[in-house]
């Protein structure tokens, strides 16, 4: 029973943070319609700036947090004017190869900055355990899954609520109509760059003091939270929430209890076998663009 | 308000609109007319900003060739496209609510209060998804979405298109109502509905303006019209 709380328990905070991966995707996917693959280079570079606040700059944790994530969503802005914006009226596929140089730059600056050996990343509640029904749970993982959870519906209310989010959404549903409504598309695009920068920073910034950061340690979350984005639907943000805590309790449960060593590949089979099953997702409750 | 001259668009090599010219006054309802293919709805989208133009576009003063097309509607110059495009995505009020932003500090004679007046038949659908409407509520939809953004001058694309003759009615009554508080420039091949909504109607065939005349008279022109028109019928009472 304990060993059942404390997967679940890490399963749902893993969830979280494949949700706050795939809904930094998704915005700016919505938005402008790009699939970036820098998005998990984004979060491992979100991870080492926060390591930088925390112990070059010897800021305290949480603001040394805050302004990590303040930062990235410059990043977010640049990556708009150098990789995107001169590439607007090309297609599709020459943005994507773009967001793919893009990953490969900024793993190469990561490298040369913080060099190759895995970084720590403290923690605001250190190593402290809290005991739920016998089983210890990190109180990492609680903090993940709370902060994972208010940030995931401040998004959807800026989404469904807000002007910024009828925007997107009316630019994600007819680009030309959306002009002639007089939505400034560039602005909003790079508002979404911004936004989605600092979701992935923010992902990183809750799983990085469970592990080590290291260069590949956004790419990995970037596929899982793929799989969780395809899972949901690709469009719905509300699917995409329940498919991460779907794939993050299939792969610490299954994980768990059947096949330990091969937990990493649950997320693939997962994509796999949607793809091929059921392509339009658990649920199909909006189209999508792609 | 709207003046163009020697407006041009070329598509690859089609030549689909060669050199109009064409004058909408200040609370003035201007008919364009002709047949499929007279270049039309290139016509609006030039003047939009949509497709790549010369010649010149004037509104209000300001030569709108180097306008974006988003600044040209938050100029007031707002664009009611074939085909509706309504957001499908949003609800029917969250439609209107996107048409406000095109506003800026004009003040609107309609609000959202005054668009379900207008068509009462939306206020039960406040919630529903646009793509889950019915053609002639889409029709109303867009129509409100460009009065709640404050218009100086409607560009309304074949708004009776596709409509069953009584929902396409209740579109013209509304128009009516419009065009009392804003210029119109309306694409229509109903040449009766035309005639209904504007004061004065201007023919397109093959790109070029072929006939200019108040609207009052084309019921006099009926059967030249008809023949610029492709059209059998030799009345205008369609």
């Amino acid at each position: 029973m304990d060993k059942f709380v404390a997967l679940t328990a890490s399963g749902i905070a893993y969830g979280a943070v494949l949700a706050v991966v795939a809904l930094g995707f998704l915005v700016l996917y919505k938005a402008t319609g790009v699939v970036n693959f820098a998005h998990g280079d984004l979060v491992t570079l979100g991870a080492y700036l926060a390591v930088w606040t925390t112990t070059s700059l010897g800021l305290p944790t949480v603001p040394g947090y805050l302004a990590a994530i303040a930062l990235m969503g410059l990043v977010g802005v640049a990556i708009e004017r150098v990789a995107y914006a001169p590439l607007r009226s090309r297609p599709p596929m020459v943005v994507v190869i773009a967001t793919l140089a893009a990953a490969i730059v900024i793993r190469g600056i990561i490298a040369v900055w913080q060099g190759s050996e895995p970084k720590t990343l403290a923690g605001p509640v250190g190593n402290r355990v809290v005991h739920i029904a016998g089983a210890a749970i990190a109180e990492q993982r609680l903090l993940i899954t709370g902060v994972a959870a208010v940030a995931v519906l401040a998004l959807l209310f800026v989404f469904q609520r807000t002007p910024y989010g009828r925007q997107v959404r009316a630019l994600a549903a007819d680009p030309e109509m959306a002009r002639l409504t007089g939505v400034r598309t560039r602005l909003v695009a790079m508002g979404a760059f911004a936004l989605s920068a600092m979701l992935a920073a923010l992902a990183g910034i809750l799983i990085a003091p469970l592990g080590a950061v290291d260069l590949n340690f956004g790419f990995g979350l970037m596929v899982t939270a793929f799989a969780a984005a395809v899972l949901g639907g690709f469009g719905s943000l509300g699917g995409v929430v329940l498919g991460a805590l779907v794939i993050g309790l299939i792969q610490q449960l299954f994980g768990g209890y059947v096949l330990p060593d091969y937990a990493a590949t649950f997320p693939a089979i997962v994509l796999f076998l949607v793809i091929a099953v059921r392509p339009e997702g658990l649920l199909n409750l909006t189209r999508s663009r792609l | 308000m709207l003046s163009i001259d020697g407006l041009d668009v070329r598509y690859g090599t089609t030549h689909a609109v060669r050199g109009i010219c064409l004058e909408v006054a200040d609370g003035e309802a201007v008919a364009l007319l002709g047949p499929n293919g007279a270049g039309k709805t290139s016509t609006l989208r030039a003047i939009s900003r949509l497709v790549p133009s010369t010649g010149s576009v004037v509104f209000d003063g300001q030569d709108l060739a180097k306008v974006p097309a988003e600044n040209v509607a938050r100029l007031g110059l707002i664009h009611v496209p074939e085909g509706r495009h309504v957001f499908g995505d949003l609800t029917v009020h969250e439609n209107l609510q996107i048409g406000t932003t095109a506003r800026r500090g004009r003040r609107s004679e309609f609000g959202f209060d005054e668009v379900y007046d207008l068509f009462p038949a939306l206020v039960p659908l406040r919630g529903r998804l646009g793509f889950a409407l019915s053609g002639g509520e889409q029709q109303m939809v867009a129509i409100g979405r460009a009065l709640v953004a404050a218009p100086r001058l409607l560009l309304i694309d074949e708004p009776s298109l596709g409509l069953a003759p009584i929902v396409a009615d209740a579109v013209a009554s509304a128009l009516v109502e419009v065009r009392s508080r804003t210029a119109l420039l309306v694409i229509e091949q109903n040449v009766h509905l035309a005639v209904r909504v504007c004061q004065r109607a201007a023919v397109l065939s093959g790109g070029v303006v072929v006939l200019e005349a108040p609207a009052a008279q084309l019921h006099d022109r009926g059967e030249l019209l008809a023949s610029y028109l492709g059209q059998s019928r030799t009345g205008t009472g369609a």
